[in-house]
C-alpha cells in the first residue's frame, strides 16, 4: 500500500474510533464510518478507494448517518419527556430521510434546517396559549378578588365596574393578541384543553381543580365564552 | 403605505449584501437565482405591507429567510469545491486558509471575546498544517487530538463557559440559574470522564441540557409562583398601614399624577377599607394553592434566599412591622394608633433595606431574619 493510501486508512480509522467511542448514540454513524474505513482500506489504491467512495456515495452517507443519529437522539428524548410537539420536527426529519434521502450535503442540510423552521411554527402554536394563561393567572386571582373579598358594600359597584373594564380590557388584547399570533401561525385557534397535555400541565404548580377553574376564568376573561 | 424603509432597511439589507457578495464572485447559477427571488420577496412585500409584524410574520411563513440563506449556502459550497480543485495539497491549503483568516479574526476580536479561548487551539491547528504533514494526516491529528471536537465546543473551554455562567448566576443570587448551571457541571464532568480526551461528545452534552431544563423548569414555576404572592402579601400589609398614616396624603400610591383632593381621600378610604379583605382573600389564596400560612412565609425557603440575596426590600424594622400589623388587618378593622406611629417612624428612610437588591458575596449564609 503506498503511504499516501495508509495515511487515509488511518485518517478513517481514527474517525470511526470517534465514532465507535460514542456507539450508544451513533449506531448510525458507527455503521457509515465503517463502511467508509472498509472501502478505503481494502481497496487497491486510492483512485479505487475514490471510485467505491463514488459509486456508493459513502461520504454522503456518514453525514447522512449522523444526522440520522442526531435527530433520533433528540426525538428519543424528547418523547421520553411527553414532549410531544417538540419531538415533531426531529421525527418528521427522520421521516423525510427514509421517504426522500438527499442526493448531496447541501441538500441534506436545507432539508433539516427547512424542516426544523417549518414545525417551529407548531411549537409556536402549541405553548403560546401555555404562556398567556400563566401570564394572565394573577390578573385572573385579581378580578376574583375585586369579586369576592369581603369589603364594605359602598365599594362594589365601583369594584364591579373595575372587573367590567378589565374584562373588557382582556377581550380587547386577546383579539390582538390572536392577531399577532396568526401573522405567524394564520390558522391558530387556542385551544384550552392542551393545557391538560402532561408537557403543558406539567408547568403550571397547582392543583387540578384550582387549574380547571382558571381555564374557565381564563376564557371568559378573554371573552369566548 | 410601505413600513418606513428604516424598520426594513436593517433587516434587509445583511441580505442584500450576501447577494452583493455572490454576485460580485462571478458566481451564477440555480441557488444565485433562488437568492435575488427571495430578496425581491422581500424587498415587495415591505413596499406593500404597512405593518412589521404582518411583514415579518409573512417572511416566517414563506420561510423567505431560510429559503435565501440555505441558497447562498449551496451557492457558496458549489463554489468552494469547485475552487478546490481536489489534490490533497489544494485541499490542505484552503483549508488552513479558512481556519487562518478565522484566528486573525479571533485574535483581531472580530467575533467577540467568546471565541478567545479557542485561539490556542486554531493555532494548533495551523501549526499542524503547517507542519509539512499531508492532507490526510492533518485530519487525522485534528482527530486524535480532538481538535476537531473542541471547535464543535465541547472542549474545556465549553466547562469554562458553565463556570462562568455559573458565577454569573452565584453573583446575582439566581437560584434558577444557579441550579441549572451546577447540574450542568455535574453532567459535563460525568460526560468528560467516560469520553476520550475528557471531551464530552457534543450531542450528549445538549440531551444533558435538555432533560436539565426539563426537569428544572416546574420547580422554577413553583418557586415563581410562591414569591410572588408573598410579596403581594407583605405589600398589601405595608399599603394597609401606611394609609393610616400622616404621610398617606402625600404618598404617590395614593396621589397619582392628576389626582383631586377628593380623589387621593377616596384613594385612602379604600385601601383602608378594602385592604383588609382583598388580603385575607389572597392569603387564603396562597394557603390553598401551596398549604402555606402566613407564618410559614419567614421561614420558607424561597423567602430565606431571596431575603439572603436582598431583594426583600424590606428593611427587618418594617418587616416586624409588617408582622405585627397582620393580626389587625381584619375586614372592618383598624390598626392600632402605635403601629401607625411605627410606620411613620420609619417612613421613608427606614422602611428599605439600604443594601436592597445589592446581591451579597456568593457563600454568604442563607439567613432567616429575626424579628
Amino acid at each position: 500500500m503506498e503511504q499516501r493510501h495508509q495515511e487515509y486508512v488511518d485518517y478513517y480509522r481514527a474517525r470511526l474510533a470517534r465514532a465507535e467511542a460514542n456507539a450508544a448514540l451513533y449506531p448510525h454513524t458507527v455503521e457509515a464510518e465503517r463502511a467508509l474505513f472498509e472501502a478505503i482500506s481494502t481497496a487497491p489504491d486510492l483512485e479505487g478507494f475514490r471510485e467505491r467512495e463514488r459509486a456508493g456515495q459513502l461520504s454522503l452517507r456518514c453525514a447522512i448517518a449522523r444526522i440520522r443519529d442526531v435527530e433520533r437522539a433528540e426525538a428519543d428524548l424528547y418523547l421520553e419527556l411527553e414532549e410531544t410537539v417538540r419531538a415533531r420536527p426531529y421525527l418528521e426529519v427522520l421521516r423525510l430521510l427514509d421517504e426522500s434521502p438527499p442526493r448531496t450535503v447541501e441538500d441534506l442540510t436545507t432539508l433539516v434546517s427547512s424542516t426544523h423552521d417549518r414545525f417551529n411554527r407548531e411549537i409556536t402554536r402549541d405553548e403560546t396559549l401555555r404562556d398567556d394563561f400563566w401570564g394572565e393567572w394573577k390578573v385572573l386571582e385579581d378580578i376574583e378578588c375585586d369579586e369576592q373579598a369581603e369589603v364594605p358594600e359602598r365599594w362594589r359597584d365601583e369594584r364591579g365596574r373595575s372587573v367590567a373594564a378589565e374584562r373588557e380590557r382582556g377581550a380587547l388584547h386577546w383579539r390582538e393578541r390572536i392577531a399577532d399570533v396568526r401573522k405567524f401561525v394564520p390558522d391558530y385557534e387556542p385551544d384550552w384543553q392542551l393545557l391538560w397535555e402532561m408537557r403543558h400541565r406539567r408547568r403550571i404548580p397547582l392543583a387540578d381543580k384550582v387549574v380547571a377553574r382558571r381555564i374557565a376564568d381564563h376564557r371568559r376573561y378573554v371573552g369566548v365564552e | 403605505m410601505p413600513i418606513p424603509s428604516m424598520i426594513t432597511t436593517p433587516m434587509i439589507t445583511p441580505f442584500r449584501n450576501m447577494l452583493t457578495e455572490v454576485e460580485q464572485k462571478g458566481l451564477q447559477g440555480p441557488d444565485v437565482d433562488e437568492m435575488r427571488a427571495q430578496l425581491g420577496h422581500m424587498e415587495r412585500l415591505a413596499q406593500e405591507t404597512d405593518d412589521i409584524g404582518a411583514y415579518t410574520g409573512r417572511l416566517a411563513q414563506d420561510q423567505t429567510f431560510q429559503k435565501f440563506s440555505d441558497a447562498y449556502g449551496r451557492a457558496l459550497s458549489a463554489a468552494a469545491k469547485q475552487s478546490a480543485g481536489g489534490s490533497d495539497e489544494e485541499m490542505l491549503a484552503q483549508t488552513l486558509a479558512a481556519y487562518e483568516s478565522a484566528l486573525g479574526s479571533y485574535r483581531a476580536g472580530e467575533a467577540g471575546d467568546t471565541v478567545k479561548p479557542l485561539i490556542p487551539h486554531l493555532e494548533r491547528i495551523v501549526e499542524l498544517g503547517r507542519s509539512g504533514a499531508s492532507y490526510p494526516v492533518f485530519l487525522r491529528q485534528m482527530e486524535q487530538e480532538g481538535l476537531t471536537r473542541v471547535l464543535e465546543g465541547t472542549g474545556p473551554e465549553t466547562r469554562n463557559g458553565l463556570e462562568r455562567d455559573l458565577g454569573f448566576a452565584r453573583a446575582s443570587w439566581d437560584k434558577h440559574r444557579i441550579d441549572q448551571g451546577e447540574q450542568m457541571l455535574r453532567a459535563y464532568d460525568a460526560l468528560a470522564q467516560q469520553a476520550p480526551l475528557g471531551r464530552p461528545d457534543p450531542l450528549a452534552l445538549t440531551l444533558a441540557r435538555r432533560r436539565i431544563e426539563w426537569d428544572l423548569a416546574p420547580l422554577e414555576a413553583r418557586r415563581e409562583a410562591v414569591v410572588e404572592r408573598w410579596q403581594r402579601l407583605l405589600e398589601a400589609l405595608v399599603d394597609w398601614l401606611d394609609a393610616f398614616t400622616a404621610f398617606a396624603p402625600y404618598d404617590p400610591r395614593w396621589r397619582p399624577p392628576g389626582s383631586s383632593e377628593a380623589d387621593v381621600k377616596r384613594n385612602i378610604e379604600r385601601t383602608r377599607e378594602c385592604g383588609p379583605g382583598d388580603f385575607r382573600f389572597h392569603e387564603a389564596l396562597f394557603q390553598r394553592y401551596f398549604m402555606l400560612g402566613w407564618e410559614q412565609i419567614f421561614t420558607h425557603e424561597t423567602f430565606v434566599w431571596e431575603y439572603t440575596a436582598r431583594r426583600v426590600e424590606w428593611s427587618d424594622e418594617r418587616l416586624a412591622l409588617i408582622r405585627a400589623t397582620y393580626p389587625c388587618c381584619l375586614p372592618g378593622g383598624r390598626p392600632p394608633a402605635e403601629l401607625v406611629a411605627r410606620a411613620e417612624e420609619l417612613h421613608p428612610d427606614r422602611d428599605y433595606r439600604p443594601d436592597k437588591l445589592q446581591s451579597p458575596p456568593w457563600g454568604t449564609p442563607l439567613r432567616v431574619p429575626q424579628l
